[in-house]
């Protein structure tokens, strides 16, 4: 039908049926602001219009709905080469991060100010109400309203609300420079999805009904004859190639049991066949043509199921190892089913498939006998957590094209580099002939660190020619990516009656679900991350990681942090009660200090164990549990409530992270000077909407005294920028920020050296200056002028830097969270009135970021401790696979008083004294949280997510 | 998938197209529901609702006469309307949903987390249908039937105020609570009506009869009445016995704060 409506200010008339998508129709004719997080569920707002005047979620209406109506997208704001108010804004206060659903907001803003032009706070949370902001987490919108309601009556009005670091240094420490927020605020093609060329093929995947089945029959000639179908691909035609989905550095410490399909599906929504065609609708019709066959099997639900002496086997395949087979291999092999394939050990880890074992890893240190000989007082507890999702606002997309012989991976990824690998390895290609191309992430925190749909899709454009998008439902999102572990962790702890810690024996059991990725380093990293927060010299761990029948985990922010962590400072808690004294006193007293040794990490490892014993070599603890007691008014009284039933109560909390995985990744970049004495940085690293590309300009500029705005960044793309590990680990600051400060040095001894012969004096007596300028005693000379120089037929050739960083050292971020909560004792809901996030990440680079990093984590955390989870039935079916049944926070979830603060330490490993910033604010929000509802009630909740349901039994259980 | 979409201009137009086209049509107001993934329609045609002036708020002697097309967030843009059902629109968080979703489509959605629907159940609304009469929200409820054109909040009503307990402010309610009372020849009625606890809203009008008969004393009385109305069901939102639990503390608590208020 022909449908007649203004678009923008301008009638538009156009074709479609009336029943289309108004979501899919406006992509269609351009507006790529108007996006598409929740497939029609009317939760995200990433599809926020204006419908004659009022805002809707495009996705809930129809094309026909439109005619004689007026339409306004996030478009409507821009104008070239300018930001308006609202946009400049959201950028100044940092609120955006990968900026895919900061468009939306930004038309919800603009709208709020035309109906009140002076917002209440009651307002603008109204306003946020619509949209969905899982990155920086709403608080700094607040901000942004502000800064947008002042530069409305004062264009040049200059925001002062984020704090400025590291004293004299130009670029470093400073706000501002975000270099691809304009970009992202305009919707300007940045994301995968941007690019997807109109004539693309679609791949839809049929998933498996069942959580443990085999495939007894498939029959796909129904669907391979259908319209448009251009190819079907199951186990039976498929490469035969085993791989981890894990974007780590190889040789993975992660099992290899993925084949791309097998005739065994391991969990709910696992992979059965895909429909390569040529619109999604015949992609869809052509699935359901499929018939598949099962003989299901019994599920594997919990780590006690996976436990069990006759438990069933997830992964009953043959066994191999690249080294260190173990000596009953054979025999272990006897009993292998053939239709469970294989699974291949690159190294020994402790796996141990035939029981359910993907992975274990042990340490100790001093003598733990001696430990609990010595303390007063032990307690043993056991601590548990669930499975949380990531919710990226855009979900799992990738689209690949042939350009020759070459397949061209346009990626929503993390880890360009390892993508390039593992494809290369899937399809059997060198890797020359496949190019990466990391576009824009709408949020990854590690969710996007693993390859779900890349090899697949690239599968398909490399067997048929054709370009090819593949794109989870967000249904798929829930049940076919990479979550959060399920952990149990059995903790025990002795100690003095002054509260000095003796021992710690802990024995962490986590569940991987139906595959090994991230087995090894994600359990591990829950001793690594936690127990050196109170250094002890008597300590003992164990962790054992199980198959299952779950849907998938993987790396998550914070990888296995927030469960060790949980564990550790919640017994620590428990603890101080037991010999009555003050939680926060019983942390300082044995809390790490700058310049200590942490002997335990030194029995931890990713893979390996680290080549030296680590030191702390910046920490401020210290000042951060001193400065946030005082702000938080830890010793003041609390308010006593109206209702009796309402009950108050404080928490603390730790935090520590590490800032990359020395002795094992590294980063590289290169810095070339352009012809007129500008800087092209050529970075390997990840920028997933975090601020990589801006740390690395800053860097860059603080090294080379220039301007920020005369630095471009290329980043993430395999063709054009050295290799690099990757977003993960929380070292992109450090490893990729070090690359870059490194090349930066290195084309800067080379200026030095041009102009030495230009300017004919030594170098040594050369300095750098700003603004691009080289300084002797006779002259000076730009960057500009070498540039010219160098590039002449009598000149040195171009100049360029190259940066290359590893390490044996760690940097360690440090943090506390401070929580005060109230909790109804009638329903058990518990609320947050208070939460305080201090954090030393060294010198915060981009300070707006670091701060909205920390509002986004905790914001996370703060989901995953009270709302968030992943269900299932009993069948191994999840039962909650949407934002609003999953429990997804949105603004109304956000702590009364929601503060986050940067207390800098300067540390000698990272770039300019800087540490990570994005994962550790994951860490401490349950086990503050947590106590603070034992300060409140008297009740030890053990077991998070704390729902009300839980709550309420937990406070019946200790009345009985 | 709607492939047809048919935009009459008066009732009677409206009435013919559903009489011509019979199951294979629906009667679409904003789409909200009708459009949304978990509740999509599985009809082909749509008869829109848009151009038949179903908008609109008047204060008659019935009480508050809205148009069915009044949308949530219209409500609570009306400072004149009963403060209990602006609080009733504003349970759905989301405002760009509030902007949509309509007071009539939402009754006639019918939906079992239906956060509005309680509140008019509870406040003894009434709904008029295009092919003639009113009829109470409950009794359509029960068995729909026409076209809603205006919902109709009774001037007996007096107090209204809802509770409900989630797991995030955007989920659905675990359970929902309203407590309306009507003053009707200077009597109290008590209205009191859940989401959450059935497979739609259910009103309690055994727990009203005895709070009208004032036969429950404090809140105990209430809690333990409830607890033996309501036959929730195990979910992903809760144990049958935690909603039970819920009702009861939440009717109790809307009862005792009414209380108070009225003392």
């Amino acid at each position: 039908m022909e449908i007649v409506f203004t678009l923008n200010g301008k009638q538009k008339a156009i074709q479609a049926e009336a029943g289309e998508n108004v979501q899919v129709l406006l992509k269609r004719l351009g507006m790529r602001a108007v996006r598409n997080s929740d497939d029609g569920y009317g939760f995200a707002g990433s599809d926020t219009i204006l419908l004659d005047g009022c805002s809707v979620n495009a996705s809930l209406l129809i094309a026909a709905q439109l005619d004689g109506r007026e339409v306004v997208t996030p478009e409507s704001l821009n104008e070239y080469g300018k930001l308006s108010p609202v946009q400049s804004a959201l950028i100044d206060a940092g609120v955006i991060q990968s900026g895919y659903n900061d468009p939306a907001l930004a038309l919800l803003i603009t709208d709020l100010f035309k109906r009140s032009p002076n917002p209440t706070k009651a307002e603008i949370t109204d306003v946020m109400s619509s949209i969905f902001l899982r990155e920086s987490a709403y608080q700094q919108v607040f901000d942004a309203v502000d800064i947008a309601r002042q530069r409305l009556s004062d264009p040049e009005y200059v925001a002062t609300s984020v704090p400025s670091f590291a004293g004299e240094n130009r670029q470093v420490g400073k706000p501002g420079g975000k270099v691809d927020a304009a970009r992202s605020i305009k919707a300007e093609p940045c994301f995968v999805e941007d690019f997807v060329a109109p004539d693309a093929c679609v791949l839809k995947m049929l998933r498996s009904p069942h959580a443990h089945a085999y495939i007894t029959r498939i029959d796909t000639s129904e669907a391979e004859g259908m319209p448009g179908v251009v190819a079907v691909f199951d186990h039976r035609n498929c490469p035969d190639v085993y791989y981890t989905p894990g974007g780590q550095t190889a040789p993975e410490p992660s099992p290899l049991d993925r084949r791309m399909f097998g005739q065994k599906v391991r969990h709910y929504g696992d992979r059965v066949a895909a429909v390569v065609a040529e619109t999604e609708e015949q992609a869809e019709a052509a699935l359901k043509t499929i018939k598949v066959e099962y003989e299901v099997l019994k599920p594997v639900l919990s780590i006690k199921e996976a436990m069990a002496e006759d438990a069933p086997v997830v992964h009953n395949g043959v066994i191999s190892y690249s080294v260190g087979a173990p000596d009953d291999l054979d025999e272990q092999n006897k009993t292998s089913d053939l239709r469970d394939g294989k699974i291949h050990f690159n190294f020994p880890f402790g796996g141990d498939p035939k029981k359910n074992i993907a992975a274990r890893g042990h340490g100790e240190i001093g003598d733990i006998e001696q430990g609990f000989a010595e303390a007063d007082m032990i307690l043993e507890r056991t601590y548990q957590s669930r499975q949380s999702q990531q919710l990226p606002p855009e979900q799992h997309l990738c689209y690949t094209y042939m350009e020759g012989d070459r397949i061209v991976v346009r990626a929503a990824t993390q880890v360009p580099w390892h993508v390039r690998r593992k494809i290369a390895i899937v399809l059997g290609l060198k890797q020359h002939k496949v190019h990466v191309i990391k576009e824009r992430l709408g949020g990854g925190f590690g969710s996007k660190q693993d390859i779900l749909v890349e090899e697949v899709c690239a599968f398909a454009t490399h067997t048929t020619g054709r370009p090819v998008l593949f794109r989870h439902t967000r249904e798929e999102e829930f049940i076919a990516t990479s979550t959060r572990h399920v952990a149990e962790i059995d903790i025990k702890m002795g100690a003095k009656k002054d509260g000095t810690i003796t021992a710690f024996d802990v024995n962490f059991r986590f569940n991987t679900g139906p595959y090994g990725n991230h087995a090894l380093t994600v359990p591990c990293n829950a001793p690594a991350i936690s127990l050196p927060l109170y250094p002890c010299p008597n300590v003992r761990f164990k962790v054992d990681t199980y198959y299952s029948n779950i849907v998938p985990t993987g790396a998550y922010q914070g990888y296995g942090g927030p469960k060790g962590n949980f564990a550790v400072q919640m017994i620590v808690a428990e603890m101080a009660d037991a010999l009555g004294i003050d939680h926060l006193e019983m942390i300082e007293k044995n809390r790490v200090r700058e310049g200590q040794m942490l002997d335990l990490l030194g029995k931890v490892g990713e893979g390996k164990l680290p080549s030296k014993v680590p030191t702390a070599y910046s920490c401020a603890l210290g000042p951060i549990l001193e400065q946030g007691a005082a702000g938080f008014g830890w010793g003041t009284p609390k308010e006593e409530p109206e209702n009796p039933h309402i009950k108050i109560g404080r928490g603390i909390a730790t935090m520590q992270q590490k800032s990359g995985i020395p002795d094992i990744d590294q980063a590289n970049a290169w810095v070339k000077l352009a012809s007129d004495g500008t800087l092209i940085v050529h970075s390997g690293g990840a920028d997933i909407g975090t601020g990589l590309d801006t740390v690395v300009a800053k860097l860059t500029a603080e090294v080379l005294c220039t301007e920020l705005a005369d630095i471009h960044v290329i980043s993430g793309d395999t063709d054009h920028c050295l290799f690099d590990k990757g977003a993960y680990a929380s070292s992109g600051t450090c490893f990729s920020g070090n690359a870059a400060r490194l090349a930066a040095e290195d084309l800067c001894s080379k200026v030095l050296k041009a102009a030495a012969h230009l300017l004919e004096e030594p170098v040594e007596e050369l300095i750098v200056e700003y603004p691009g300028v080289v300084r002797g005693s006779k002259g000076s000379i730009s960057f500009g002028e070498i540039a010219h120089y160098a590039e002449s037929g009598t000149g040195c050739g171009q100049l360029m830097g190259q940066g290359s960083f590893i390490t044996s050292e760690f940097a360690f971020p440090y943090g506390a969270n401070f929580a005060e909560v109230a909790v109804d004792t009638r329903t058990g809901k518990v609320s947050l009135r208070k939460f305080h996030a201090l954090l030393d990440c060294g010198t915060p680079i981009n300070p707006e970021l670091a701060l909205g990093q920390i509002y986004g984590a905790s914001m996370r955390a703060i989901g995953h401790t009270l709302q968030e989870a992943i269900q299932y039935d009993d069948q191994g079916h999840v039962v909650n696979a949407n934002f609003a049944d999953y429990g997804a926070p949105m603004v109304g979830d956000l702590p009364e008083d929601f503060q986050a603060i940067l207390v800098p330490s300067d540390d000698p490993v990272g770039p300019y004294g800087a540490k990570s910033v994005s994962e550790i604010s994951v860490n401490a929000a349950a086990p503050a949280i947590a106590s603070a509802i034992h300060d409140a009630t008297g009740v030890w909740v053990r077991d998070w997510h704390i729902t009300p349901e839980k709550m309420l039994n937990a406070l019946k259980e200790e009345v009985l | 998938m709607i492939r047809e979409f048919l935009q009459p201009e008066t009732l009677q137009e409206a009435l013919a197209m559903k009489e011509q086209h019979g199951d294979q049509a629906v009667y679409m107001a904003s789409g909200a529901r009708l459009n949304a993934a978990p509740t999509k329609t599985d009809k082909t045609i749509a008869i829109s609702l848009s151009r038949l002036g179903l908008q609109g708020i008047v204060q008659t002697d019935k009480g508050w006469e809205l148009g069915a097309l009044t949308t949530l967030q219209q409500v609570i843009d009306s400072p004149e309307l009963p403060e209990g059902l602006r609080e009733a629109a504003a349970l759905i968080f989301s405002r760009n949903m509030r902007n949509q979703i309509t007071l009539g489509g939402e009754i006639a959605a019918n939906l079992k987390a239906c956060q509005v629907v309680p509140a008019l159940l509870a406040m003894d609304a009434e709904v008029e249908v295009a092919e003639g009469g009113c009829m109470t929200v409950e009794a359509w409820q029960q068995k729909p039937y026409g076209l809603i054109t205006k919902v109709i909040i009774p001037a007996s009503v007096d107090y209204c105020r809802s509770e409900k307990v989630v797991k995030s402010c955007a989920g659905l309610p675990i359970v929902s609570v309203s407590l309306a009372v009507n003053v009707k020849d200077g009597k109290q009625q008590f209205g009191i009506a859940l989401a959450g606890v059935a497979e739609k809203a259910i009103r309690l009008h055994d727990v009203e009869a005895l709070l009208a008969d004032q036969e429950l004393q404090g809140r105990e009385a209430i809690e333990e009445a409830v607890g033996k109305s309501v036959f929730p069901e195990t979910d992903f939102l809760g144990s049958a016995e935690y909603k039970r639990h819920l009702s009861s503390v939440l009717v109790g608590l809307l009862v005792e704060e009414f209380n108070g208020r009225s003392n």
